[in-house]
């Protein structure tokens, strides 16, 4: 049997702890490169809006530990994480209006598309002030995934009626595509709405 | 200084590396998202069931999770085979009704043993949608056995 020499164990030594590192350089650079990604917007339609949200008539008993883990989320570096976090928000979570706002209006102005548009949707899911205005400025986004998110979020009221109608007239076929869905379901006899 | 066997070091690092392997390879998910964004849209997938010694597969599991609170919800269909389907069922479906949360849709098998399945990935209406689905390849023991994906299309 060989014996163990002082260089025999170094080396091994030195192996482990150097993969260790290249694993930890990678997981780095990961997280920075997705935080790199944050900077690069072709156009933020909703980069000056300001939310202001209320209670609504329902609202749940504020839950601290929900509260700490929602916001540590949307704060993440990691987009998926934002995304979750605002998915989480579309729905009755026992969080106070005032993080809940926050959280949104930081995720309205994110550089990443599918948080935005996520953010949108979340917004129109609470009770708050200027949604439709916030929903008319997300139409003229320059990507697709947020106009889609704007136009999911409007209702049968004349002024959405207007902008469902106006996305008719959008370059993107899903836009047209959601928009004629949406006032077909609304209008269910008028036929093809012009 | 106590003296320890080459080999006991060797096996020991050799030991950790494909453990941490083997933790990985277990954890089969197919991430993607329709880019266009059309109601239309299918994400198309082959998966391929086979044997890495852990024994011959008998089964396909899938589920899916919509990562993507909208109206529109995302499902998947696996499908393989064309013969005696209302015996063995050659296709199954699932939908995640919840994309708001962090589950899947309810898990689906489908018994068509070793060879390739293929993975449908739908929306159910026009809009930004992303998703997860997880999937694996079981022997009829329920080990877990060898599965891999090729993306075919992503609309």
């Amino acid at each position: 049997m060989m014996k163990l020499q002082p260089k025999h164990l170094h080396r091994s030594l030195f192996m482990v702890l150097s993969l260790s590192i290249l694993g930890f350089t990678q997981f780095v650079y990961a997280e920075n490169n997705d935080a790199s990604n944050r900077s690069n917007v072709a156009f933020d339609s909703l980069a000056s809006v300001q939310v202001q949200c209320f209670s609504g008539e329902n609202e749940l008993l504020v839950d601290q530990v929900v509260t700490d883990e929602l916001t540590q989320q949307a704060a993440s570096k990691v987009a998926e994480e934002r995304v979750a976090a605002l998915s989480r928000l579309a729905t009755s979570v026992p969080i106070d209006v005032v993080v809940r706002q926050k959280i949104i209006q930081t995720a309205l102005q994110d550089a990443d598309p599918r948080v935005r548009g996520q953010a949108v949707y979340a917004l129109v899911q609470q009770n708050c002030a200027d949604s439709l205005l916030l929903l008319e400025q997300a139409l003229d986004d320059s990507e697709l995934s947020v106009r889609l998110m704007a136009l999911d979020g409007l209702m049968g009221d004349d002024r959405s009626v207007a902008l469902l109608k106006n996305a008719l007239k959008d370059d993107e076929q899903a836009v047209r595509e959601l928009a004629a869905v949406k006032l077909e379901s609304l209008f269910p006899t008028a036929g093809t709405v012009k | 200084m106590k003296l320890i066997s080459v080999k006991t070091i060797i096996s020991l690092v050799a030991g950790s590396v494909i453990l941490t392997h083997s933790v990985f390879a277990l954890a089969h998910n197919q991430s993607g998202s329709f880019t266009t964004g059309l109601a239309a849209a299918v994400d198309f997938y082959t998966v391929s069931c086979t044997d890495d010694g852990n024994g011959a597969p008998s089964y396909l599991e899938a589920r899916v999770k919509d990562m993507t609170a909208n109206s529109s919800k995302v499902n998947i269909t696996i499908q393989k085979g064309t013969t005696n389907c209302n015996t063995n069922a050659c296709a199954r479906f699932s939908l995640d009704a919840t994309d708001n949360d962090a589950g899947y849709s309810p898990l689906i098998k489908l018994t068509q043993g070793a060879g390739t399945y293929n993975l449908y990935v739908s929306h159910t209406a026009a809009g930004t949608d992303s998703y997860d689905v997880e999937l694996h390849c079981k022997t009829a023991t329920n080990v877990h056995t060898g599965t891999s994906t090729t993306s075919r299309q992503q609309q």
